[in-house]
């Protein structure tokens, strides 16, 4: 069984960057070349079990249920007519719905397994023009330590 | 002292350690958020990165701009909706500092990030 965590974490950086309106998509990165507006960065965040693996001889064959917590950080430029909150729910709104209907990605999760768990939007910055809104997509797929034996 | 007088010195200091910048003027799209430029002006100025910058991580880092009225002409103080274009990379404009002297605007300093 193939390791599922760098195959979502790159389709989602593919996902992002291909919803309509978003410029640049980037991962593991503070900003996109260019300062491109508006932007969609994936940190690649944490990967916890949601099954105890246990010990013993084959513990390291056990199917586990691992939760992948990417943060997608949605960066808008904002006041001179336009509201950057407006822009933030919009593209919260595409990034969520053109995820929960990539095939590939569906196909990399157990259980319906991708979770929306909520957007924070940072206190903007009082010198400049730019907005962050970040949220985190929960991904939940089968996991099992042999297999990165042979990696 | 006089305003041409620090205009004139401000000028000559750019002229002998500047470097060509290209302030924009861009404006929003309330639906798409997509940024687009509506007026620019390309001109001399002194730039200087904050070298402690570099022990953060990634590629982002301030830098401070030295701008004269020369330059600026009909483009006016830049504002923090501009964006700066140095040696080709934008950086956005966080702190705008006009500095005046009689009234007399003699130069611009400004934060950047980018």
């Amino acid at each position: 069984m193939a390791d599922q965590r760098e195959a979502i974490l790159t389709r989602l950086v593919e996902v992002c960057g291909a919803v309509t309106g978003i410029v640049a998509a980037a991962r593991n990165k503070l900003d996109v070349p260019g300062l491109a507006r508006p932007a969609v960065i994936v940190q690649d965040g944490a990967e916890t079990f949601l099954d105890a693996p246990g010990t013993g001889r084959n513990a390291a064959r056990r199917l586990l249920r691992m939760e992948l917590s990417p943060l997608i950080v949605v960066i808008v430029r904002g006041d001179n007519g336009a509201e950057a909150g407006t822009l933030l729910t919009l593209y919260r709104n595409r990034i969520v719905a053109a995820v929960l209907n990539d095939g590939p990605l569906g196909a990399s999760v157990v259980d319906g397994g991708i979770r929306y768990e909520g957007i924070s939007v940072a206190a903007p910055d009082a010198e400049a023009r730019e907005y962050r809104g970040e949220f985190n997509l929960v991904f939940t797929s089968l996991f099992r330590l042999s297999d990165l034996a042979g990696v | 002292m006089n305003p041409s007088t620090i205009i004139a010195r401000t000028d000559a200091a750019i002229a002998g350690y500047g470097q060509s910048v290209t302030l924009q003027r861009t404006a929003i799209d309330g639906a798409t958020g997509g940024v687009s430029v509506t007026d620019e002006i390309t001109c001399a100025a002194a730039v200087r990165n904050f070298i402690p910058q570099d022990l953060e991580a990634g590629e982002v880092q301030d830098i401070r701009v030295v701008l004269s009225p020369t330059g600026l002409g009909a483009y006016g103080v830049p504002s923090r909706d501009d964006r700066i274009l140095i040696d080709g990379n934008p950086s956005n404009i966080t702190q705008i500092a006009p500095l005046y002297y009689g009234g007399t605007l003699c130069r611009v300093n400004l934060l950047c990030r980018g």
